[in-house]
This record gives structure tokens, sequence and C-alpha cells, in this order.
């Protein structure tokens, strides 16, 4: 693989990684405060809407996404919440994604209110688990490991002949 | 554990330093021109976006999952600040460009009119044996910084070019495809050639049929299954617009680059990310028969065109699966594929009502070693690299070894490159 590519990937690898650990935070600040600053709030309805688009996926496999980004981002949430629900039914897995999304929606509005942990921290856990993927990924980007892909993992973008 | 109070002081530690290296590079100082300034830009606001997320700390309170996450912050901002280190050697290229300067600037025309005006471009040879570029190396993670907000507005294009080739004018016109990729990126036409694929009945029906083939041999999801193929058909797409707009801005000259360059590399070949080079060849020579360009084609190498119609007849060879269905689908999408590229180039097409005359002179004048500038008035750049190809295959013969020979004639390519830079300088000259 060029390098060219190599870096592309990387930042886009990374990137995913970054927005996962960025909802871990903006949800720690609206579960902690009880309120969410206009660009936490923002951040975390986009957040939602992008595990409502892997729900959707998970529903109509064969709906066509328009962009390479969604279908990176949701490829992940997806991949998570199947690991996440033991490998289970794709009913777990889209239940999954509706939990969390809704977390995130509440702590959006600053509507977690005195919120069971236990939901708070089940929407961290999957956030953690797609942040930790991506180092990994990232990771095996950047170092040693370069070059060593999954069958899956085809770049979408590609910019060379 | 990771995320601890020690782990996070080391990781700050690490950050700031790799900032503070970038910043100290030599090849990270102001410019005085306008080359290279948006690519620094690109390069500070990365920095800007990794010192915004530094100051996210959580504190000491924080559960220990947020903490934990906050350093895999930390290690991926450094991740980034040590891979933005690639960036030096493109600034130190602006400052002492190595590429043929009339290449440059007809590549800054094609830029100018695949992506628009506000581009930065950076061409630097590379020791990989391949033409590649890449624009906003770091834009997933700038843009995506929630709370920041990058102050590069100008695109930077990074366009790298095998080291052999500097001189090597004749395969130049490749640039106009990786230019591609940015106008692609820039104006997001792979999503509208998809939004039309998605209303597509028959397409639609033609993909349930390729995943429920294919989910029998992946034995995964068939949302992954999905996900793969129409994966890989982007990238397919992605690949035959930017030849097609190549083909627009360049002519038959890109056509004779991309033989001569990619045919070495391949045939009818499949790849998750590229089409055959037959496909390739296919859709090319469909869209120079519509623009008209078949009759100097045939005047100026009609072996060689003959040659090429077979290759593009193998397009119709049919491949395993998930390659066929993509292969047909994208033969089926050729219309499609050519007005995507027309709305996107419009006036900045080369047309062969104007080109072929210049480049016969051009031609004529190479003939005689004389610098192709034009006797009456400056030709185009373009169709001095036309009237190039005309005369190398000319004077190497009409046949595949010819379009090879025509690639090590140095004087030639000499005298093209030359003349592409002083019509730009004489036209720049006689404007008003």
């Amino acid at each position: 693989m060029r390098d060219l590519q190599q870096l592309e990937r990387l930042s886009s690898t990374a990137a995913l990684g970054l927005w996962a650990e960025d909802v871990i935070l903006a949800l720690d600040r609206a579960a902690r405060l009880h309120v969410s600053s206009e660009v936490d709030s923002e951040f975390l309805q986009g957040a939602a809407a992008i595990l409502d688009a892997a729900r959707e996926r998970s529903e109509e496999p064969l709906a066509i996404s328009v962009s390479s980004k969604a279908l990176a981002a949701t490829d992940t949430a997806l991949d998570v919440a199947e690991s996440l629900a033991g490998g289970g039914s794709s009913e777990q897995t889209r239940a999954t994604l509706e939990e969390v999304a809704r977390v995130l929606r509440e702590a959006a509005d600053g509507a977690l209110g005195d919120e069971p942990e236990q939901r708070i921290n089940a929407a961290l856990d999957f956030f953690s688990a797609v942040g930790r993927n991506q180092l990994a990924a990232s990771n095996s980007l950047s170092g040693a490991n370069r070059g060593s892909r999954s069958w899956m993992a085809t770049p979408t973008t590609l910019s060379s002949f | 554990m990771d995320g601890n109070p020690n782990d996070v002081e080391l990781l700050l530690s690490s950050a700031r330093q790799e900032i503070a290296s970038l910043e100290g590079d030599p090849r990270f100082k102001p410019f005085d021109g306008k080359r290279g300034e948006a690519l620094r830009d690109h390069v500070l606001d990365l920095i800007g976006a990794a010192e915004h997320r530094l100051a996210l700390d959580p504190g000491t309170g924080a559960p220990p999952s947020v903490s934990q996450s906050f350093s895999r912050t930390l290690r991926e901002s450094i991740l980034m600040l040590r891979a933005a280190h690639a960036a030096m050697p493109w600034l130190a290229a602006t400052r002492s460009p190595s590429v043929n300067l009339g290449s440059l600037y007809a590549t800054e025309e094609c830029a100018e009119i695949l992506v628009g005006k506000e581009v930065d471009l950076v061409v630097v040879p590379d020791v990989e044996f391949m033409y590649s570029t890449i624009s906003w190396p770091f834009l997933p993670v700038t843009n995506d910084t929630p709370g920041f907000t990058p102050r590069t507005t100008r695109r930077p294009i990074i366009l790298h070019y095998p080291l052999s080739d500097g001189d090597r004018l004749l395969l130049h016109p490749l640039f106009a495809h990786e230019l591609g990729h940015a106008a692609a990126q820039q104006f997001a036409l792979v999503d509208k050639v998809n939004s039309a694929l998605a209303e597509d009945s028959e397409f639609v029906g033609a993909l349930t049929k390729a995943v429920e083939l294919m989910k029998g041999t992946w034995t995964v999801s068939e949302v992954k299954v999905t996900g793969t193929i129409l994966a890989w058909l982007r990238d397919w797409i992605e690949e035959l617009l930017c030849d097609q707009m190549a083909v627009e801005v360049m002519g038959p000259a890109y056509l004779w680059a991309f033989a001569g360059f990619v045919l070495p590399l391949g045939y009818h070949d499949k790849h998750p990310a590229y089409p055959p080079v037959t496909v390739r060849i296919r859709l090319m020579l469909d869209l120079l028969l519509a623009r008209g360009w078949q009759p100097y084609m045939e005047e100026a190498a009609p072996h060689i065109s003959s040659w090429l119609i077979e290759v593009g007849e193998d397009a119709e060879q049919p491949l395993s699966q998930p390659y066929e269905f993509l292969r047909q689908q994208i033969l089926n999408a050729s219309d499609l594929l050519r007005d995507t590229v027309a709305a996107q180039v419009g006036g900045g097409t080369l047309s062969p009502v104007t080109a072929v005359e210049e480049a016969r002179e051009a031609s004529t004048l190479l003939k005689s070693l004389i610098l192709p500038v034009g006797e009456s008035y400056p030709l185009e750049p373009r169709s001095i690299m036309l009237g190039g190809w005309q005369e190398a295959v000319r004077a190497h013969e009409d046949r595949p070894e010819g379009l090879v020979a025509a690639l090590s004639d140095r004087r030639l390519q000499d005298l093209v490159g030359k003349a592409m830079e002083m019509s730009v300088v004489s036209s720049s000259w006689r404007k008003p």
C-alpha cells in the first residue's frame, strides 16, 4: 500500500476513534453537570443520528448509503453492537443501538437527571469499545504492523492508479 | 491501568513534545508566497485540534472509563501528530519544485478547471513507482473536532509522481486523473452517482441478487456483504470518474499516457478498489468518441487506436462474482458517469475543434526540433502536450512498442515541457 493511502486511512481511522472518545467525554460532562453545552448537545444529537443510521442499515441491509463516511461509521457501530449483544440476534443488536442513541439524546437535552448509572455505563462501554478498536486499527496503520488487514478492511477511498 | 495520572502525564508531555517538534522543524517556517501555504495551515489546524482536545482533561474525579477514554484521545492525537511529519518534505518541495515547470503550469490549469481556484498544489517526487494523491490529509480529524473551527479554506493537494518521471512529460497527463480525486471529494461526485443508482430499480435488483449470491460465499451478515460490495463499487466509480475527468481536460493524451503507464500493470484483473484496465479503457474510448476525437486519433495513431479498441472490447469478458456485478453495473452506468463528469468539467473540456489544429502545429514544429510554442500565437499547453504525443508516435512508430519508446525520448519531452512553460509565460504577458 502506498504511503498516501496509508495516511488517508490513518486519518479516517483515528477520526472515528476520536469521535467515540469525544462522545464519552461529552456524555460524562452531561451526566455530571446535568446539562449539555450547545456544542456538546449538537454533537451528541449527531452521534445518536449515526446510531440510528446503523440500526436502519440493520433493518434494511440492502439500503444504499450515499456517503463513505456514513458507511464506515455505521459499519463500526454495527460491529460493536453485535459484539456487545454477544453475537446474538439482529433484534438484540438493534435494541442495543436504540438504547445507546436514547441515552445520547437525553444527555443532549440535559434530561439525564438522576439516571441509573447502569444505562450511562452501557453507553460509555459501547463507545469505549469503538475507541479501543479504532486505536488498535490506527496503530496497525501507523506502526510496525502496516499493511496487515482483514478481508473486510477495504479502503473506501483510494487515490492512485 | 491506562488513564491513571502517570499515564495522562506521560501522554500530555508526549503530545506537547510532538507539537513542538512540528512547529520547530525548519521546513515548517512561514512562506513568502502562496504555494504550500494552505498545506502549512492545514498542519496548523491539526495541531490546533490536538491542543483543543488536550484541554478536555476530565480531571481526577472522572470515572475510570472516562479517564481511559481521555488517554485514548491523547494516544490517537499523538499518532496523528507524528503522522503529520509526512508533510515536512512536502513543504520543503514547495520551496524548490523539482517537477518540470511547464508541466507544473499545465497541471495548475487542470487543477483550476477540475477543483477550482482555491487550491494549493504540491507536486512531489516519491520513491514509490506510482502516481498518487491526497488532499486535506488530516481533514477527518480537523473537521470533526467538536468546538474547534479549522482556519484552512484553500484545499491543499499533494501529488506524488515516480522519481523517474520528473522529466517524462508525456506521462504527466496522469496528474489530471490524480486531480480528479480531489474534485470527486470536493464536489461529492461519487455520492451523486450513488444517489442516482439508488433510484434505479434495475441496479437495486442486481444488487439484491449479488448480495444473495455472496452471502453463501462470504458467510457474514447481509449488512456486511452489502456494505462491502457497495464500498468496492464506490472505489470503482471514483477511479472511473477520475479517468473521465482526465480525458475531458487532456483528450487522447491521457489515454495514451494511461496505456503507457497502467497497461503494463494489469489487463482484465479483479481488484476491490480498481476496475479492470479493459473497462477503464473502454469508458475512456467511449468518451473520446462522444467528444469527436476519433478522426484525430485515427490520423495521429491509427494502429495504437485500433489496438486500444480491442483492449476495450475485452471489457465484455465476464468476471467472477462480485466483480461481475460491479463490471456490469459500471458498463450500464457509463452514461451516468459521463454526464456527471461533463456537468463538473463544463467549459474546461479540451475540444478537438480547437486543440487538433494546435496539436498538429506543435507536432510539425517538434518534427523540426523547433520549440512548439506556436508561430503566430502561444499554443494552449494542453494542445502542446497532445502534439508532443502525436510527434512521439510518429517518430517512434505507431505501435505499442513505439508508445513505450516515446517515453524515453528526453529531447522531445524537454521541448514539450519548455514550450508549455513559454506558452504560459507568453500568454501571461499578453493579458492586459
